[in-house]
């Protein structure tokens, strides 16, 4: 761990591994999340888009 | 040559500002010389250009300086055409500082670097646009490490915004903390419902503990974050920022212009003076004086002048600043004209006063005169020696005694302002 020019906060450095876990996880079900809601998104557009090739 | 070094750039050792003439030029340090090839080739610098989120240098080459001490390259960043300060910003300004700082730190992130800090002063606005400044506060990025200006971000951001939330009036605050508002007074401030945040409870309250609690030794500085950690902390940090909504408040001038004395007819009159004289003048800077919701700075900023709309109500200029967020030419400033900013920081020169950042072409004290004046007791002489030391030129208006507004004024005062009158103006 390197340090900087400002005080970066011996306690606020520790604090960033220390809630690691936590935010990381948070990030990641977010991330898979959004990859499920674009799965649907794009299954839905890709139905409604032969829906209207069969309607023309 | 004469070279003037920028009063408030020492911190970095890698690099400082200085001014040559009416050049802005930054020497980069040797030991900086990595995290700047860094930047430039790994296309950051070209993206956040193209983004219009940093300022734009070219790298000078004209002549060779006398300084002192190493020197690996002189860059000539764009002059941003008003310096304003954290303390002067209204809600919504520091809050889109904030979230340009994070996205900032995103996309650097993805190409390899880190923001080395994160301080409020890093951001500047042009038109009501914030942009970064520091060019030298890029830096590679080492697996493993945690964000260093993590602490500095939420007393220069989290912390302000939280507490102006609460009251507009703790952004005067940041005068007096000049490396952002603590986390030990912020938490303590914010009361039990901050707790039920995810936000808040993480980057105040137990990031606060933290500070007293641990200290590093062999065996912490050891320790490594995992890059999901890393950017779930700025995504964190990010939702908590969004989260921070002002909720809606009624202040002395946050209405204005719906409670004037004016007539349709004479409004327009006042409008047509103003344009008329704006364009006799044709001013290139302009400091439009207690300008409410910036009515009169917007006919100055068509005119072509970059205008500065001062008010000293925050809910004033937080309207003004979100009305015009895409317009050019005006920037809304929170300032109150009775105890302008003074010199702050190292050696009071750290940061500029307000009439340091003059002198400007012209003035505009609209329906401004009968506070200065009567509220504040301020005889007409020394009216006008401020503004003389303001503006070369102003636009400024004279209201009557006879006016329910001054009128109103004096109803909880003796009259003793015998030479209110417009022979004496």
């Amino acid at each position: 761990m390197l340090l900087a020019y400002i005080d970066a906060g011996s306690g606020s450095l520790i604090f960033q591994f220390v809630i690691g876990g936590i935010v990381g996880g948070l990030f990641c079900l977010k991330l898979y999340w959004h990859k499920i809601k674009n799965f649907f998104k794009a299954n839905d557009a890709k139905k409604s888009d032969s829906q209207n090739k069969v309607e023309k | 040559m004469i070279l003037e070094k920028v009063k408030g750039s020492f911190r970095d050792p890698s690099g400082h500002l200085f001014y040559k003439k009416e050049k802005l030029l930054r020497v980069i340090r040797p030991i900086y010389k990595n995290h700047y090839e860094k930047l430039m080739e790994s296309g950051l610098y070209d993206q956040l250009i193209t983004e219009k989120k940093l300022i734009p240098h070219q790298e000078y080459k004209s002549e060779t300086l006398s300084l002192s001490g190493e020197v690996y390259k002189i860059i000539e960043p764009e002059i941003i055409p008003f310096v304003s300060y954290p303390y002067e910003w209204c809600f919504s300004q520091l809050k889109d500082a904030a979230l340009l700082t994070l996205e900032i730190q995103k996309k650097a992130f993805s190409k390899g670097m880190v923001l080395k800090d994160a301080s409020a002063y890093n951001v500047q606005f042009v038109d009501c646009r914030p942009v970064f400044i520091d060019t030298l506060s890029f830096e590679e990025y080492k697996p493993g490490d945690v964000w260093r200006a993590y602490k500095q971000f939420c007393q220069h951001f989290l912390a302000p915004l939280l507490l102006m939330r609460k009251d507009f009036r703790f952004s005067s605050m940041l005068k007096s903390e000049i490396d952002g508002i603590s986390l030990d007074f912020a938490r303590h401030q914010l009361g039990w419902k901050s707790y039920f945040s995810l936000g808040q409870l993480l980057h105040i309250h137990l990031h606060s503990m933290a500070l007293n609690k641990y200290k590093l030794n062999e065996s912490t500085r050891q320790l490594k974050i995992s890059k999901n950690a890393f950017l779930g902390n700025l995504d964190s940090l990010t939702n908590t920022i969004k989260s921070i909504k002002l909720k809606k408040k009624k202040t002395q001038w946050g209405d204005y212009y719906s409670i004037t004395n004016y007539t349709d007819e004479s409004f327009k009159h006042k409008e047509t003076v103003v344009r008329d004289m704006l364009q006799h003048s044709n001013p290139k800077k302009v400091w439009d004086f207690g300008a409410n919701n910036g009515h009169f700075s917007k006919i100055a900023a068509k005119q072509g002048a970059y205008t500065i709309a001062m008010d000293i109500d925050y809910l004033a200029v937080e309207k003004n600043y979100l009305a015009n967020k895409t317009k050019t030419g005006i920037f809304p400033l929170q300032m109150n004209l009775c105890n302008p900013t003074p010199g702050l920081g190292w050696n009071n020169s750290e940061r500029e006063s307000l009439m340091e950042r003059g002198k400007v072409d012209m003035g505009m004290a609209l329906a401004l005169t009968h506070h200065l004046a009567i509220s504040n007791n301020l005889p007409f002489d020394y009216i006008a020696d401020f503004f003389s030391q303001c503006c070369d030129k102003l636009i400024v208006e004279f209201i009557p005694k006879s006016d329910s507004k001054v009128r109103f004024l004096l109803h909880s005062r003796e009259d003793v302002y015998n030479d209110y009158n417009i022979d004496s103006f």
